[in-house]
Protein backbone atom coordinates (compact mmCIF):
# COMPACT_ATOMS: atom_id res chain seq x y z
CA UNK A 1 0.00 0.00 0.00
CA UNK A 2 1.77 3.32 -1.09
CA UNK A 3 0.25 6.55 -0.73
CA UNK A 4 1.62 9.63 -2.53
CA UNK A 5 4.02 11.72 -0.72
CA UNK A 6 2.79 14.92 0.23
CA UNK A 7 3.61 17.86 -1.21
CA UNK A 8 5.77 20.21 0.86
CA UNK A 9 3.16 23.00 0.30
CA UNK A 10 0.48 20.69 1.35
CA UNK A 11 -0.26 22.44 5.01
CA UNK A 12 -1.24 25.66 3.20
CA UNK A 13 -4.08 23.83 1.81
CA UNK A 14 -7.36 22.84 2.82
CA UNK A 15 -9.50 19.64 1.54
CA UNK A 16 -13.56 20.39 1.78
CA UNK A 17 -15.72 17.34 1.15
CA UNK A 18 -18.92 16.46 0.76
CA UNK A 19 -20.32 12.86 1.01
CA UNK A 20 -23.41 11.04 -0.58
CA UNK A 21 -24.27 7.97 1.01
CA UNK A 22 -26.32 5.36 -0.15
CA UNK A 23 -28.59 2.98 2.20
CA UNK A 24 -30.04 0.10 0.81
CA UNK A 25 -33.31 0.19 3.00
CA UNK A 26 -34.37 -3.43 4.64
CA UNK A 27 -37.70 -3.50 2.83
CA UNK A 28 -39.09 -7.22 1.56
CA UNK A 29 -39.62 -5.96 -1.57
CA UNK A 30 -38.49 -2.86 -4.08
CA UNK A 31 -39.30 0.16 -3.84
CA UNK A 32 -41.51 -0.06 -6.67
CA UNK A 33 -42.59 -3.07 -7.08
CA UNK A 34 -43.35 -6.68 -5.29
CA UNK A 35 -40.12 -8.47 -6.48
CA UNK A 36 -37.93 -9.92 -3.02
CA UNK A 37 -35.31 -7.28 -2.06
CA UNK A 38 -32.49 -9.71 -1.29
CA UNK A 39 -28.75 -9.85 -1.15
CA UNK A 40 -27.23 -12.84 -2.55
CA UNK A 41 -29.46 -14.37 -4.45
CA UNK A 42 -29.02 -16.72 -7.63
CA UNK A 43 -28.70 -14.20 -10.73
CA UNK A 44 -31.88 -12.78 -11.56
CA UNK A 45 -33.98 -14.92 -9.49
CA UNK A 46 -35.42 -11.44 -8.01
CA UNK A 47 -36.83 -9.70 -10.66
CA UNK A 48 -39.95 -9.32 -12.24
CA UNK A 49 -42.19 -7.44 -15.27
CA UNK A 50 -42.01 -3.98 -13.65
CA UNK A 51 -37.88 -4.62 -13.01
CA UNK A 52 -37.81 -5.77 -16.30
CA UNK A 53 -39.51 -2.52 -17.81
CA UNK A 54 -41.82 -4.74 -19.69
CA UNK A 55 -44.41 -2.46 -21.88
CA UNK A 56 -47.38 -2.16 -20.00
CA UNK A 57 -46.17 -2.59 -16.79
CA UNK A 58 -46.11 0.20 -13.70
CA UNK A 59 -44.79 1.42 -10.53
CA UNK A 60 -46.64 1.56 -7.15
CA UNK A 61 -44.47 2.49 -4.12
CA UNK A 62 -43.44 0.64 -1.42
CA UNK A 63 -45.21 2.19 1.80
CA UNK A 64 -42.05 0.76 4.23
CA UNK A 65 -39.76 2.16 2.64
CA UNK A 66 -41.30 5.65 3.17
CA UNK A 67 -41.28 4.07 7.13
CA UNK A 68 -37.36 3.85 6.97
CA UNK A 69 -36.85 7.16 5.38
CA UNK A 70 -38.74 8.85 8.09
CA UNK A 71 -37.34 7.01 10.52
CA UNK A 72 -33.87 8.02 9.66
CA UNK A 73 -35.55 12.10 9.07
CA UNK A 74 -36.58 11.48 13.00
CA UNK A 75 -33.02 10.72 14.08
CA UNK A 76 -31.32 13.05 12.58
CA UNK A 77 -33.60 15.97 13.38
CA UNK A 78 -34.65 16.47 9.54
CA UNK A 79 -37.47 18.27 8.06
CA UNK A 80 -39.87 15.55 6.64
CA UNK A 81 -41.46 16.71 3.37
CA UNK A 82 -45.36 16.49 3.26
CA UNK A 83 -45.76 16.14 -0.69
CA UNK A 84 -43.16 13.81 -2.16
CA UNK A 85 -42.93 13.04 -5.98
CA UNK A 86 -40.67 11.49 -8.19
CA UNK A 87 -38.72 12.10 -11.18
CA UNK A 88 -37.30 10.71 -13.71
CA UNK A 89 -33.51 10.59 -14.26
CA UNK A 90 -33.15 9.73 -17.68
CA UNK A 91 -29.55 8.12 -18.92
CA UNK A 92 -28.58 4.57 -20.96
CA UNK A 93 -26.77 2.17 -19.42
CA UNK A 94 -27.85 -1.63 -19.59
CA UNK A 95 -27.97 -1.87 -15.77
CA UNK A 96 -31.61 0.31 -16.13
CA UNK A 97 -33.80 -1.60 -17.95
CA UNK A 98 -36.17 1.49 -18.09
CA UNK A 99 -33.54 4.03 -19.14
CA UNK A 100 -34.52 6.33 -16.11
CA UNK A 101 -33.87 5.70 -12.85
CA UNK A 102 -36.88 6.97 -10.27
CA UNK A 103 -35.95 9.29 -7.51
CA UNK A 104 -36.42 12.66 -6.26
CA UNK A 105 -34.82 15.16 -7.23
CA UNK A 106 -37.30 17.68 -6.72
CA UNK A 107 -38.95 16.98 -3.11
CA UNK A 108 -36.11 14.90 -1.36
CA UNK A 109 -38.43 13.64 1.11
CA UNK A 110 -35.97 14.69 4.15
CA UNK A 111 -33.91 18.37 4.01
CA UNK A 112 -31.46 19.40 6.87
CA UNK A 113 -30.51 17.68 9.60
CA UNK A 114 -27.45 16.65 11.21
CA UNK A 115 -25.34 13.51 12.54
CA UNK A 116 -23.15 14.16 15.68
CA UNK A 117 -19.50 13.27 14.94
CA UNK A 118 -16.83 12.76 17.54
CA UNK A 119 -13.45 12.10 15.78
CA UNK A 120 -9.27 11.95 16.36
CA UNK A 121 -7.42 14.83 13.66
CA UNK A 122 -4.35 13.57 12.43
CA UNK A 123 -2.25 15.38 15.10
CA UNK A 124 -4.47 13.79 18.11
CA UNK A 125 -6.56 15.97 18.92
CA UNK A 126 -9.99 14.92 19.91
CA UNK A 127 -12.79 16.92 18.24
CA UNK A 128 -16.76 16.80 18.89
CA UNK A 129 -18.75 18.29 15.58
CA UNK A 130 -21.88 17.74 13.56
CA UNK A 131 -21.82 17.18 9.86
CA UNK A 132 -24.83 19.08 8.69
CA UNK A 133 -26.97 17.04 6.30
CA UNK A 134 -27.88 19.14 3.20
CA UNK A 135 -31.06 16.51 2.02
CA UNK A 136 -31.82 12.69 1.75
CA UNK A 137 -33.92 11.47 -0.98
CA UNK A 138 -35.56 8.11 -1.94
CA UNK A 139 -34.71 6.36 -5.39
CA UNK A 140 -34.29 3.25 -7.17
CA UNK A 141 -30.99 1.16 -6.70
CA UNK A 142 -29.52 0.02 -10.24
CA UNK A 143 -28.66 -3.65 -11.43
CA UNK A 144 -25.03 -4.84 -11.36
CA UNK A 145 -22.55 -5.42 -14.30
CA UNK A 146 -20.21 -8.06 -14.85
CA UNK A 147 -17.98 -7.19 -16.54
CA UNK A 148 -14.99 -9.71 -16.55
CA UNK A 149 -16.85 -13.25 -16.88
CA UNK A 150 -17.36 -12.85 -20.24
CA UNK A 151 -14.65 -11.37 -22.79
CA UNK A 152 -16.88 -10.34 -25.49
CA UNK A 153 -19.77 -9.32 -23.36
CA UNK A 154 -20.67 -7.75 -20.13
CA UNK A 155 -23.34 -9.66 -18.04
CA UNK A 156 -26.02 -8.16 -16.29
CA UNK A 157 -27.94 -9.37 -12.78
CA UNK A 158 -31.31 -7.35 -12.03
CA UNK A 159 -31.85 -8.31 -8.75
CA UNK A 160 -30.20 -4.99 -7.29
CA UNK A 161 -32.51 -3.39 -9.82
CA UNK A 162 -35.44 -1.83 -7.83
CA UNK A 163 -34.25 -1.90 -4.47
CA UNK A 164 -35.32 0.90 -2.41
CA UNK A 165 -32.22 3.54 -1.42
CA UNK A 166 -32.15 6.23 0.60
CA UNK A 167 -29.04 8.50 -0.46
CA UNK A 168 -28.01 11.07 2.41
CA UNK A 169 -26.42 13.97 0.57
CA UNK A 170 -24.03 16.43 3.14
CA UNK A 171 -23.00 19.75 2.61
CA UNK A 172 -19.57 20.54 1.78
CA UNK A 173 -18.55 21.07 5.45
CA UNK A 174 -16.54 18.23 6.17
CA UNK A 175 -12.76 18.88 6.30
CA UNK A 176 -10.47 16.19 7.09
CA UNK A 177 -10.23 12.24 6.36
CA UNK A 178 -11.10 11.60 9.66
CA UNK A 179 -14.46 13.56 9.89
CA UNK A 180 -15.68 11.68 7.06
CA UNK A 181 -14.60 8.42 8.30
CA UNK A 182 -16.12 9.57 11.82
CA UNK A 183 -19.41 10.54 9.85
CA UNK A 184 -19.37 7.34 7.86
CA UNK A 185 -19.32 4.92 11.01
CA UNK A 186 -21.78 6.97 12.78
CA UNK A 187 -23.91 6.65 9.82
CA UNK A 188 -23.14 2.99 9.84
CA UNK A 189 -24.30 2.96 13.39
CA UNK A 190 -27.17 4.92 13.69
CA UNK A 191 -28.86 2.78 10.25
CA UNK A 192 -28.13 -0.55 12.30
CA UNK A 193 -29.78 0.84 15.37
CA UNK A 194 -32.53 1.73 13.01
CA UNK A 195 -33.26 -1.21 11.57
CA UNK A 196 -33.20 0.65 8.19
CA UNK A 197 -30.03 -0.53 6.33
CA UNK A 198 -27.38 -3.33 7.30
CA UNK A 199 -24.77 -1.01 6.88
CA UNK A 200 -22.73 -3.65 5.31
CA UNK A 201 -19.96 -1.73 2.84
CA UNK A 202 -18.34 -4.83 1.58
CA UNK A 203 -21.84 -6.56 0.21
CA UNK A 204 -22.66 -2.80 -0.91
CA UNK A 205 -25.74 -2.07 0.84
CA UNK A 206 -24.29 0.76 1.93
CA UNK A 207 -21.73 2.56 -0.40
CA UNK A 208 -20.07 6.45 -0.30
CA UNK A 209 -19.24 8.60 -2.70
CA UNK A 210 -17.05 10.99 -2.29
CA UNK A 211 -16.31 15.22 -3.49
CA UNK A 212 -13.22 16.45 -3.09
CA UNK A 213 -11.89 20.08 -3.64
CA UNK A 214 -9.45 21.80 -2.01
CA UNK A 215 -8.59 25.75 -1.84
CA UNK A 216 -5.81 27.30 -0.11
CA UNK A 217 -6.58 27.99 4.18
CA UNK A 218 -8.46 31.63 4.29
CA UNK A 219 -10.15 31.14 0.94
CA UNK A 220 -13.77 30.82 0.87
CA UNK A 221 -14.35 30.88 -2.66
CA UNK A 222 -14.98 26.63 -3.15
CA UNK A 223 -12.19 24.85 -5.54
CA UNK A 224 -12.96 22.44 -8.84
CA UNK A 225 -14.49 19.29 -7.30
CA UNK A 226 -13.94 15.46 -7.90
CA UNK A 227 -15.84 13.02 -7.40
CA UNK A 228 -14.49 9.73 -5.83
CA UNK A 229 -16.40 6.35 -6.38
CA UNK A 230 -15.50 2.60 -5.57
CA UNK A 231 -14.85 2.47 -2.01
CA UNK A 232 -15.70 -0.73 -0.26
CA UNK A 233 -14.52 0.28 3.68
CA UNK A 234 -14.75 2.90 5.70
CA UNK A 235 -10.69 2.41 5.56
CA UNK A 236 -10.74 2.93 1.89
CA UNK A 237 -13.17 5.85 1.82
CA UNK A 238 -10.06 7.84 4.35
CA UNK A 239 -7.62 6.72 2.01
CA UNK A 240 -9.28 7.83 -1.33
CA UNK A 241 -9.76 11.33 0.89
CA UNK A 242 -6.27 11.52 1.82
CA UNK A 243 -4.74 10.49 -1.76
CA UNK A 244 -7.03 12.58 -3.92
CA UNK A 245 -6.07 15.39 -1.56
CA UNK A 246 -2.43 15.33 -2.36
CA UNK A 247 -2.93 14.50 -5.54
CA UNK A 248 -5.17 18.15 -5.93
CA UNK A 249 -2.48 19.93 -3.77
CA UNK A 250 0.30 18.74 -6.37
CA UNK A 251 -1.77 19.55 -9.59
CA UNK A 252 -2.21 23.15 -8.17
CA UNK A 253 0.99 23.61 -7.49
CA UNK A 254 2.09 22.55 -9.88
CA UNK A 255 0.23 25.37 -11.66
CA UNK A 256 -2.24 23.02 -13.59
CA UNK A 257 -6.18 23.05 -13.50
CA UNK A 258 -8.33 20.45 -11.64
CA UNK A 259 -10.54 18.46 -13.88
CA UNK A 260 -14.11 18.37 -12.97
CA UNK A 261 -14.49 14.34 -13.16
CA UNK A 262 -14.97 11.29 -11.62
CA UNK A 263 -12.30 9.19 -10.61
CA UNK A 264 -12.22 5.88 -9.46
CA UNK A 265 -10.07 4.81 -5.96
CA UNK A 266 -8.29 2.03 -6.67
CA UNK A 267 -7.36 -0.29 -2.82
CA UNK A 268 -4.23 -2.06 -4.16
CA UNK A 269 -2.36 1.28 -5.86
CA UNK A 270 -3.71 3.63 -2.68
CA UNK A 271 -4.38 5.79 -5.68
CA UNK A 272 -7.21 7.50 -7.41
CA UNK A 273 -7.68 7.82 -11.31
CA UNK A 274 -9.94 9.03 -13.77
CA UNK A 275 -12.77 7.32 -14.94
CA UNK A 276 -14.65 10.33 -16.90
CA UNK A 277 -15.21 14.07 -17.59
CA UNK A 278 -17.88 16.08 -16.65
CA UNK A 279 -18.49 17.43 -20.06
CA UNK A 280 -18.87 14.03 -21.19
CA UNK A 281 -21.41 13.21 -18.43
CA UNK A 282 -24.79 12.76 -18.91
CA UNK A 283 -27.59 15.33 -18.71
CA UNK A 284 -30.30 13.71 -17.24
CA UNK A 285 -33.37 15.56 -17.89
CA UNK A 286 -34.74 14.96 -14.63
CA UNK A 287 -39.04 15.61 -14.90
CA UNK A 288 -41.82 14.25 -12.65
CA UNK A 289 -42.57 10.71 -13.28
CA UNK A 290 -46.13 10.35 -14.96
CA UNK A 291 -46.70 7.12 -13.50
CA UNK A 292 -46.48 7.99 -10.09
CA UNK A 293 -49.15 9.74 -8.29
CA UNK A 294 -47.82 11.59 -4.82
CA UNK A 295 -46.87 10.69 -1.63
CA UNK A 296 -48.88 13.10 1.05
CA UNK A 297 -46.91 12.29 4.36
CA UNK A 298 -49.08 13.70 7.36
CA UNK A 299 -48.38 14.35 11.06
CA UNK A 300 -50.58 11.55 12.12
CA UNK A 301 -48.36 9.22 9.45
CA UNK A 302 -44.84 10.61 11.42
CA UNK A 303 -46.29 9.92 15.23
CA UNK A 304 -47.10 6.73 14.13
CA UNK A 305 -43.41 5.83 12.37
CA UNK A 306 -42.25 7.66 15.79
CA UNK A 307 -43.96 5.61 17.90
CA UNK A 308 -42.42 3.01 16.47
CA UNK A 309 -38.69 4.02 16.47
CA UNK A 310 -36.27 1.65 17.85
CA UNK A 311 -34.07 3.08 20.75
CA UNK A 312 -31.65 5.44 19.38
CA UNK A 313 -27.81 4.67 20.23
CA UNK A 314 -27.81 7.90 22.43
CA UNK A 315 -31.19 6.69 24.75
CA UNK A 316 -29.25 3.27 24.93
CA UNK A 317 -26.13 5.02 26.04
CA UNK A 318 -27.94 7.01 28.62
CA UNK A 319 -29.92 4.02 29.69
CA UNK A 320 -27.14 1.92 30.45
CA UNK A 321 -25.44 5.09 32.11
CA UNK A 322 -28.51 4.72 34.36
CA UNK A 323 -30.04 1.37 34.55
CA UNK A 324 -27.29 -0.38 34.92
CA UNK A 325 -24.45 2.30 36.80
CA UNK A 326 -21.89 1.67 33.78
CA UNK A 327 -19.24 4.54 34.05
CA UNK A 328 -19.37 6.88 30.37
CA UNK A 329 -16.38 4.74 28.52
CA UNK A 330 -17.91 1.25 29.22
CA UNK A 331 -21.53 2.75 28.03
CA UNK A 332 -19.79 4.03 25.28
CA UNK A 333 -18.29 1.04 23.88
CA UNK A 334 -21.08 -1.29 25.18
CA UNK A 335 -23.64 1.41 22.99
CA UNK A 336 -20.49 0.89 19.73
CA UNK A 337 -23.09 -1.90 17.88
CA UNK A 338 -26.51 -2.68 18.36
CA UNK A 339 -25.82 -6.36 18.67
CA UNK A 340 -23.31 -5.10 21.26
CA UNK A 341 -25.91 -3.50 23.21
CA UNK A 342 -28.40 -6.06 22.93
CA UNK A 343 -26.27 -8.89 23.62
CA UNK A 344 -25.42 -6.68 26.58
CA UNK A 345 -29.35 -6.24 27.43
CA UNK A 346 -29.57 -9.56 27.29
CA UNK A 347 -26.81 -10.74 29.56
CA UNK A 348 -28.07 -8.19 32.42
CA UNK A 349 -31.57 -10.22 32.55
CA UNK A 350 -29.63 -13.19 33.50
CA UNK A 351 -27.19 -11.23 36.14
CA UNK A 352 -27.20 -8.05 38.73
CA UNK A 353 -23.44 -8.12 38.63
CA UNK A 354 -23.58 -5.23 35.58
CA UNK A 355 -20.12 -4.01 36.24
CA UNK A 356 -18.98 -7.59 35.86
CA UNK A 357 -21.83 -7.96 33.03
CA UNK A 358 -19.86 -5.16 31.42
CA UNK A 359 -16.60 -6.30 31.65
CA UNK A 360 -16.72 -9.92 30.48
CA UNK A 361 -18.36 -7.78 27.30
CA UNK A 362 -15.15 -5.44 27.23
CA UNK A 363 -12.89 -7.70 27.90
CA UNK A 364 -12.58 -11.73 27.03
CA UNK A 365 -15.71 -11.53 24.63
CA UNK A 366 -14.68 -8.14 22.24
CA UNK A 367 -11.17 -9.75 22.26
CA UNK A 368 -12.53 -13.38 21.06
CA UNK A 369 -14.39 -11.50 18.60
CA UNK A 370 -11.02 -9.33 17.45
CA UNK A 371 -9.35 -12.46 16.92
CA UNK A 372 -11.95 -14.19 15.00
CA UNK A 373 -13.13 -11.25 13.05
CA UNK A 374 -15.34 -13.77 10.80
CA UNK A 375 -17.87 -14.40 13.84
CA UNK A 376 -20.17 -11.46 14.97
CA UNK A 377 -22.24 -11.73 18.57
CA UNK A 378 -25.33 -12.99 16.53
CA UNK A 379 -22.77 -16.48 15.67
CA UNK A 380 -20.78 -16.32 18.68
CA UNK A 381 -20.98 -19.46 20.89
CA UNK A 382 -21.70 -18.51 24.08
CA UNK A 383 -25.22 -17.13 25.15
CA UNK A 384 -26.15 -14.32 27.19
CA UNK A 385 -27.16 -16.89 29.77
CA UNK A 386 -23.54 -18.94 30.15
CA UNK A 387 -22.01 -15.71 30.07
CA UNK A 388 -23.96 -14.79 33.23
CA UNK A 389 -23.91 -18.24 34.74
CA UNK A 390 -19.59 -17.55 34.75
CA UNK A 391 -20.14 -14.55 36.33
CA UNK A 392 -22.56 -16.29 39.13
CA UNK A 393 -19.60 -18.80 39.72
CA UNK A 394 -17.22 -16.06 40.60
CA UNK A 395 -19.93 -14.06 42.32
CA UNK A 396 -20.43 -17.14 45.01
CA UNK A 397 -16.10 -17.50 45.19
CA UNK A 398 -17.14 -21.02 43.38
CA UNK A 399 -13.87 -20.35 40.96
CA UNK A 400 -11.77 -17.24 40.52
CA UNK A 401 -11.68 -14.34 38.02
CA UNK A 402 -8.75 -15.63 36.65
CA UNK A 403 -9.21 -19.02 35.93
CA UNK A 404 -12.68 -17.86 34.76
CA UNK A 405 -11.24 -15.77 32.16
CA UNK A 406 -8.37 -17.35 31.47
CA UNK A 407 -9.50 -21.41 31.60
CA UNK A 408 -13.23 -21.47 31.88
CA UNK A 409 -13.98 -19.12 29.33
CA UNK A 410 -11.89 -20.75 26.65
CA UNK A 411 -12.94 -24.01 27.91
CA UNK A 412 -16.67 -23.35 27.53
CA UNK A 413 -15.99 -21.80 23.90
CA UNK A 414 -14.41 -25.40 23.14
CA UNK A 415 -17.46 -27.21 24.24
CA UNK A 416 -20.15 -24.20 24.72
CA UNK A 417 -22.88 -27.31 24.94
CA UNK A 418 -21.86 -27.48 28.64
CA UNK A 419 -22.47 -25.26 31.81
CA UNK A 420 -19.67 -23.84 33.13
CA UNK A 421 -20.41 -25.53 36.72
CA UNK A 422 -19.99 -28.74 34.82
CA UNK A 423 -16.87 -27.38 32.81
CA UNK A 424 -15.54 -26.07 36.13
CA UNK A 425 -16.09 -29.18 38.09
CA UNK A 426 -14.73 -31.49 35.40
CA UNK A 427 -11.39 -29.54 35.53
CA UNK A 428 -11.12 -29.59 39.19
CA UNK A 429 -11.44 -25.22 38.99
CA UNK A 430 -13.84 -24.80 41.80
CA UNK A 431 -12.47 -23.25 44.88
CA UNK A 432 -11.97 -25.06 47.61
CA UNK A 433 -14.01 -22.68 49.75
CA UNK A 434 -13.94 -24.75 52.91
CA UNK A 435 -11.00 -22.77 54.47
CA UNK A 436 -9.31 -25.94 55.69
CA UNK A 437 -7.98 -27.01 52.11
CA UNK A 438 -6.69 -23.28 51.89
CA UNK A 439 -5.41 -23.13 55.40
CA UNK A 440 -3.81 -27.39 55.03
CA UNK A 441 -2.02 -25.68 51.87
CA UNK A 442 -0.74 -22.08 53.39
CA UNK A 443 0.80 -24.39 56.44
CA UNK A 444 2.41 -26.63 54.31
CA UNK A 445 3.71 -23.77 52.42
CA UNK A 446 4.63 -21.95 55.38
CA UNK A 447 6.36 -25.42 56.89
CA UNK A 448 8.33 -25.85 53.71
CA UNK A 449 9.67 -22.49 53.87
CA UNK A 450 10.32 -21.57 57.75
CA UNK A 451 13.81 -19.09 56.64
CA UNK A 452 11.50 -17.12 54.57
CA UNK A 453 8.66 -17.46 56.83
CA UNK A 454 11.28 -15.58 59.47
CA UNK A 455 12.51 -12.72 56.99
CA UNK A 456 8.81 -11.94 56.19
CA UNK A 457 8.27 -11.32 59.74
CA UNK A 458 11.43 -9.55 60.35
CA UNK A 459 9.99 -7.25 57.55
CA UNK A 460 10.21 -8.75 54.28
CA UNK A 461 6.52 -7.95 53.44
CA UNK A 462 7.32 -8.24 49.89
CA UNK A 463 7.82 -12.11 49.99
CA UNK A 464 4.29 -12.51 50.40
CA UNK A 465 3.77 -13.04 46.96
CA UNK A 466 6.37 -15.91 46.63
CA UNK A 467 4.03 -17.47 49.15
CA UNK A 468 0.82 -16.94 47.32
CA UNK A 469 2.38 -18.51 44.67
CA UNK A 470 3.32 -21.48 46.12
CA UNK A 471 -0.20 -22.12 47.38
CA UNK A 472 -1.64 -21.18 43.98
CA UNK A 473 1.08 -23.72 42.80
CA UNK A 474 -0.33 -26.32 45.29
CA UNK A 475 -4.01 -25.99 44.30
CA UNK A 476 -2.99 -26.26 40.84
CA UNK A 477 -4.90 -22.33 39.98
CA UNK A 478 -8.39 -23.53 41.88
CA UNK A 479 -7.51 -21.16 45.04
CA UNK A 480 -8.75 -17.69 45.09
CA UNK A 481 -6.17 -15.26 45.25
CA UNK A 482 -7.76 -12.61 46.97
CA UNK A 483 -8.57 -14.99 49.41
CA UNK A 484 -5.52 -17.11 49.69
CA UNK A 485 -3.60 -13.42 50.39
CA UNK A 486 -6.11 -12.90 53.18
CA UNK A 487 -5.88 -15.94 55.37
CA UNK A 488 -1.81 -15.97 54.44
CA UNK A 489 -1.05 -12.95 56.10
CA UNK A 490 -3.00 -13.40 59.06
CA UNK A 491 -1.62 -16.61 59.43
CA UNK A 492 2.11 -15.12 58.64
CA UNK A 493 1.14 -12.62 61.07
CA UNK A 494 0.29 -15.10 63.75
CA UNK A 495 2.93 -17.56 63.14
CA UNK B 1 -38.11 28.54 -30.86
CA UNK B 2 -34.89 28.04 -32.58
CA UNK B 3 -33.32 24.37 -32.62
CA UNK B 4 -29.47 25.01 -33.63
CA UNK B 5 -28.19 21.96 -35.50
CA UNK B 6 -26.29 21.32 -31.94
CA UNK B 7 -28.85 21.38 -29.59
CA UNK B 8 -30.48 18.76 -32.07
CA UNK B 9 -27.37 16.53 -32.48
CA UNK B 10 -27.08 16.76 -28.74
CA UNK B 11 -30.92 15.76 -28.05
CA UNK B 12 -30.34 12.78 -30.80
CA UNK B 13 -27.53 11.91 -28.65
CA UNK B 14 -29.18 11.82 -25.34
CA UNK B 15 -32.03 9.42 -26.91
CA UNK B 16 -29.40 7.23 -29.03
CA UNK B 17 -31.15 8.45 -32.05
CA UNK B 18 -28.92 8.22 -35.40
CA UNK B 19 -30.03 10.93 -37.66
CA UNK B 20 -29.36 10.58 -41.17
CA UNK B 21 -27.58 14.42 -42.13
CA UNK B 22 -30.18 14.72 -45.08
CA UNK B 23 -33.33 14.29 -41.96
CA UNK B 24 -31.96 17.02 -39.88
CA UNK B 25 -33.32 19.72 -41.50
CA UNK B 26 -36.91 18.01 -41.19
CA UNK B 27 -36.14 16.92 -37.56
CA UNK B 28 -35.55 20.33 -36.62
CA UNK B 29 -37.99 21.63 -38.11
CA UNK B 30 -40.33 19.24 -36.33
CA UNK B 31 -38.84 20.24 -32.90
CA UNK B 32 -39.86 24.04 -33.88
CA UNK B 33 -43.15 23.60 -34.40
CA UNK B 34 -43.68 21.35 -31.13
CA UNK B 35 -42.15 23.89 -28.88
CA UNK B 36 -43.77 26.82 -30.74
CA UNK B 37 -46.76 24.73 -29.71
CA UNK B 38 -46.01 24.58 -26.37
CA UNK B 39 -45.15 27.83 -25.57
CA UNK B 40 -48.38 29.48 -26.34
CA UNK B 41 -48.87 27.55 -22.42
CA UNK B 42 -46.61 31.25 -21.61
CA UNK B 43 -49.67 33.01 -22.38
CA UNK B 44 -51.05 32.08 -19.29
CA UNK B 45 -50.16 33.75 -15.74
CA UNK B 46 -49.53 30.95 -13.38
CA UNK B 47 -48.32 33.27 -10.98
CA UNK B 48 -49.07 31.56 -7.34
CA UNK B 49 -49.88 28.19 -9.08
CA UNK B 50 -48.33 25.56 -7.64
CA UNK B 51 -46.76 23.33 -9.87
CA UNK B 52 -49.11 20.21 -10.84
CA UNK B 53 -47.13 17.26 -11.26
CA UNK B 54 -50.14 14.64 -11.65
CA UNK B 55 -53.61 14.49 -13.27
CA UNK B 56 -54.71 11.90 -10.76
CA UNK B 57 -55.76 13.55 -7.46
CA UNK B 58 -55.25 10.05 -5.53
CA UNK B 59 -52.08 10.32 -3.52
CA UNK B 60 -50.14 7.83 -0.93
CA UNK B 61 -51.17 4.75 -4.06
CA UNK B 62 -48.77 2.15 -1.61
CA UNK B 63 -48.29 -1.23 -2.00
CA UNK B 64 -47.76 -2.85 1.06
CA UNK B 65 -44.15 -4.92 1.67
CA UNK B 66 -44.51 -8.21 0.83
CA UNK B 67 -42.20 -9.98 -1.68
CA UNK B 68 -43.96 -11.91 -4.30
CA UNK B 69 -44.06 -12.34 -8.20
CA UNK B 70 -40.68 -12.95 -8.45
CA UNK B 71 -40.43 -14.29 -12.26
CA UNK B 72 -39.48 -17.57 -12.92
CA UNK B 73 -35.26 -17.05 -14.41
CA UNK B 74 -36.32 -18.87 -17.18
CA UNK B 75 -39.13 -16.70 -18.48
CA UNK B 76 -37.27 -13.30 -16.70
CA UNK B 77 -34.30 -14.57 -19.74
CA UNK B 78 -36.91 -15.45 -22.08
CA UNK B 79 -37.16 -12.19 -24.46
CA UNK B 80 -33.83 -11.04 -24.12
CA UNK B 81 -31.36 -10.87 -27.40
CA UNK B 82 -29.22 -12.35 -25.98
CA UNK B 83 -28.50 -14.49 -22.57
CA UNK B 84 -26.67 -17.43 -20.87
CA UNK B 85 -28.42 -19.38 -18.72
CA UNK B 86 -28.54 -16.85 -15.47
CA UNK B 87 -27.49 -13.25 -17.00
CA UNK B 88 -29.07 -10.70 -19.87
CA UNK B 89 -25.70 -10.44 -22.35
CA UNK B 90 -25.23 -6.91 -23.66
CA UNK B 91 -21.94 -5.85 -25.67
CA UNK B 92 -19.09 -5.06 -23.60
CA UNK B 93 -19.91 -1.48 -21.74
CA UNK B 94 -16.28 -0.62 -19.56
CA UNK B 95 -16.97 2.36 -17.42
Amino acid sequence: MNTPTPHPNTSAYEMVIGLEVHCQLLTASKMFAADANAFGSAPNTNVGVVTLAHPGTLPKPNRKAFELAIRMGLACGCDITRLNTFDRKNYFYPDLPKGYQLTQDKTPILRGGRIAVTYKTADGRVISDAVALHHVHLEEDAGKSVHDADPAQTALDFNRAGVPLIEMVTDPGIRSAEEAAAFLTEIRKLVRFLDICDGNMEEGSLRCDVNVSVRKKGETALGTKVEIKNMNSIRNVQRAIEAEFARQVATVENGEKIQQETRSFDADTGRTTAMRLKETMNDYRYFPDPDLSSVLVSEQWIEAVKAQMPELPNAVFERFVAQYGLSDYDANQLTDSKETAQYFDELCQHTTNYKAASNWMTGAVRSYLNEHPSVSLPQFALKPAQIAAIIALTDSNQISTSVATQKLFSALMAQPNQTPLALAQQNGWLQNNDSTALETWIEEVMTAMPDKVKEYQKGKKGLLGLFVGEVMKKSKGAADPVRTNQLMTKKLEKA
Amino acid sequence: MNIDQETLRKVAHLARLELRPDEELSMQQNLESVLSWMQQLDEIDTTGVEPLTHISERTNAFREDTAQNNLPLQRALANAPRSDRSFFKVPKVIE
